[in-house]
């Protein structure tokens, strides 16, 4: 029975890591949303293989359920530097390269409820900013933006 | 032993579940995932050699953002605007004072629907003289405590910074915001004798916009 206990433990907290990846990561800037209900972190802007992953999480801190809505085609970030401008990439058949996304939004949006206290993450996929661009701002309508980011290559 | 697997196996199977609920309407389960990282490299090689780079500007920024910025139809002249506004010419900058109770709610920071027409005026103005730094300030009255009212007058200045970024669509223009609670007054909070000045208060509620010169 122990070993059945143990084992099962050992499942949650495997199952739980694997569950919600990004959860435990440092924030590089937290932000907060215009209308003060949520709290955005920025855990990740990385540059691969020309393509830049920004990764948020947003964390309901008002004392009641609230409704979070991001609309991918509104997403962008700057590039000051060289004074140029990304939208978010699309895929063959138009849908934006992020996650998570609503069915029926065609690939376009997010929109939950999330309770008191707890969080969600957002990724989304955008073409690098040259080699010559160390840093970026990232703008996500509702929230405050997220200036002078860092890239890491 | 067999049992204890099979509970394992159940476990995993639960909080595989679990996972696929937080993202199962997801086209791409995840940023990591293969076949996302595969269609994302090949978005940036169908974009081309700029990467799909959209050059701010203004001209620009009109068709790519979220439109022209107009008002009631028709063109505004900014010496027009600035009047209506009651900007002041101070040393280099051009200082808008907007009232507190315009732009949000009481105890509030969302800015109010009445309050836009204003704010496309304003950034109509910082686009017209193309300028670059914008500075921001939120102010309160006395009611309240001091950190209390040093808070809602930051966010005051925050929102009003990302609805000309947004709406206003001055994503080119760096904006810094600070809030200074209660500690700028532009009139006195109590009349002479001690009682509330409830008109000094109201002029006391307030966002400053100071535009460079």
């Amino acid at each position: 029975m122990k070993r059945i206990s143990l084992a099962i433990i050992m499942a949650l907290v495997i199952g739980s890591l694997f569950s919600l990846p990004g959860y435990a990561q440092e924030a590089i800037q937290t932000q907060p949303s215009s209308d003060g209900n949520f709290e955005a972190s920025l855990i990740g802007a990385k540059v691969r293989r020309e393509v830049l992953t920004v990764k948020i999480k947003l964390k309901n801190i008002a004392s009641k359920s609230n409704k979070m809505e991001c609309t991918y085609k509104s997403v962008y970030y700057t590039d000051i530097k060289n004074k140029k401008k990304y939208f978010a990439l699309k895929d063959s058949e138009g849908k934006y390269i992020a996650g998570p996304q609503d069915r029926g939004s065609n690939g376009g949006k997010v929109e939950r409820y999330i309770d008191s206290g707890a969080q969600t993450i957002i990724w989304i996929k955008f073409p690098a900013p040259p080699e010559t661009s160390d840093t970026i701002d990232i703008i996500i309508p509702g929230i405050l933006p997220f200036e002078e980011i860092e890239i890491k290559r | 032993m067999t049992s204890t697997i099979r509970m394992i196996f159940l476990t995993m199977l639960f909080f595989g579940y679990l996972n696929n609920f937080v993202i199962a309407t997801s086209l791409y389960p995840s940023p990591d995932d293969e076949k996302t990282v595969m269609a994302a490299e090949e978005a940036v090689k169908q974009l081309g050699k700029d990467r799909g780079a959209i050059p701010i500007d203004y001209k620009t920024a009109d068709i790519i953002g979220l439109g022209p910025i107009e008002i009631s139809g028709k063109a505004i002249k900014v010496e027009e605007a600035l009047k209506d506004l009651h900007a002041k010419m101070v040393g280099t900058e051009i200082q808008i004072s907007l009232s507190g109770d315009v732009l949000f709610n009481f105890d509030k920071w969302k800015i109010r629907p009445e309050a836009e027409k204003t704010l496309h005026k304003i950034a109509k103005i910082i686009k017209e003289l193309k300028k670059e730094n914008v500075l921001i300030e939120g102010h309160t009255d006395s009611k309240g405590s001091d950190s209390y009212n040093l808070k809602l007058s930051q966010k005051r200045a925050d929102s009003v910074k990302v609805w000309l970024l947004e709406k206003g669509d001055l994503n080119q223009v760096k904006f810094l915001t600070k809030g200074y609670g209660e500690s700028r007054p532009v009139e006195s909070n109590t009349k002479p004798d001690g009682s509330d000045n409830p008109q000094g208060r109201n002029k006391n509620r307030r966002v400053e916009i100071k535009i460079e010169k």
